[in-house]
């Protein structure tokens, strides 16, 4: 098994996820690109410093937070601020580990969990693909070469849209081609 | 000048703050816990023990944090 921490992997080994068939192969395994977590870490970084940070104001006025809190209030705010920086950027890791996109021999698979108590697990059969769209727009997009690769079906779910990830032109190639395959193969 | 019975009064507030606050995290925690698990379902990889191992890990020190307000405030 690998522990799959790219966001652009081609044929990962040793991976099998949920209602894999005995037969299909996952030919990409995908995820938002790196930059999308800038946010959540910058945000995780502030609350590990806010406290040397609050400590070093509360300095500038000859006082500190030990001197205001009573002893045993000031160990428990330290314990549950650092339980709550782990737990902010435990919960986010894993939102971005486990929101994939998998392109297998026979279909494409889109993997979302939303916040902590919703899973949406969305595919469609390559021979049900009618067009496959990359999108490469804005400053980030551009600099950092990822976009979003929209899925158009001919079944009740409409469209698939792999968001923000990375070489969407590339994944286009690849299901394209697929497509080619699979309706090659049919006539 | 705070008088005694409002640093009392503000200590118990605190108290109930923190009880409040911790309660509430476990119950997140473990929320977690179960979160993992169904993630861990969606596909294979080498780390799932890891994320099973801190996301229960992370639910005792949650627990471990309510009984230490309880007893220490």
């Amino acid at each position: 098994m690998t522990p799959l921490l790219g966001a652009f992997i081609k044929e990962p080994k040793g991976v099998h996820f949920d209602g894999q068939d005995n037969a299909e192969q996952i030919l990409l395994f995908l995820r938002q690109h790196y930059i999308v977590n800038l946010r959540w870490v910058l945000i995780t970084a502030l609350l590990i410093f806010s406290r040397p940070m609050l400590d070093f104001l509360l300095g500038l006025g000859n006082t500190s937070l030990a001197q205001i809190l009573p002893p045993n209030y000031h160990l428990v705010a330290n314990i549950l601020m650092s339980l709550f920086t782990f737990g902010y950027f435990f919960t986010n890791f894993l939102n971005w580990y486990f929101n994939s996109y998998l392109v297998t021999n026979k279909r494409v698979v889109d993997i979302d969990f939303y916040g902590l108590i919703h899973r949406r697990f969305s595919e469609a059969p390559l021979r049900n693909i009618e067009d496959v769209t990359n999108q490469i727009s804005g400053f980030a997009q551009v600099i950092f070469h990822f976009g979003d690769v929209s899925i158009q079906t001919a079944g009740e779910l409409r469209e698939i849209t792999f968001e923000n990830v990375p070489n969407p032109d590339r994944v286009q190639d690849t299901v394209s081609d697929l497509i080619s395959k699979i309706k090659g193969e049919s006539e | 000048m705070l008088q005694t019975w409002e640093s009392n009064l503000l200590l118990l507030l605190g108290k109930i703050f923190f009880i409040v606050i911790s309660v509430i995290y476990a119950v997140f925690s473990y929320i977690v816990v179960r979160q993992v698990n169904l993630m861990n379902k969606s596909f294979t990889t080498s780390l799932h023990s890891l994320f099973t191992f801190f996301a229960w890990g992370h639910f005792f020190v949650a627990l471990l944090v309510c009984v230490l307000v309880i007893l220490l405030l």
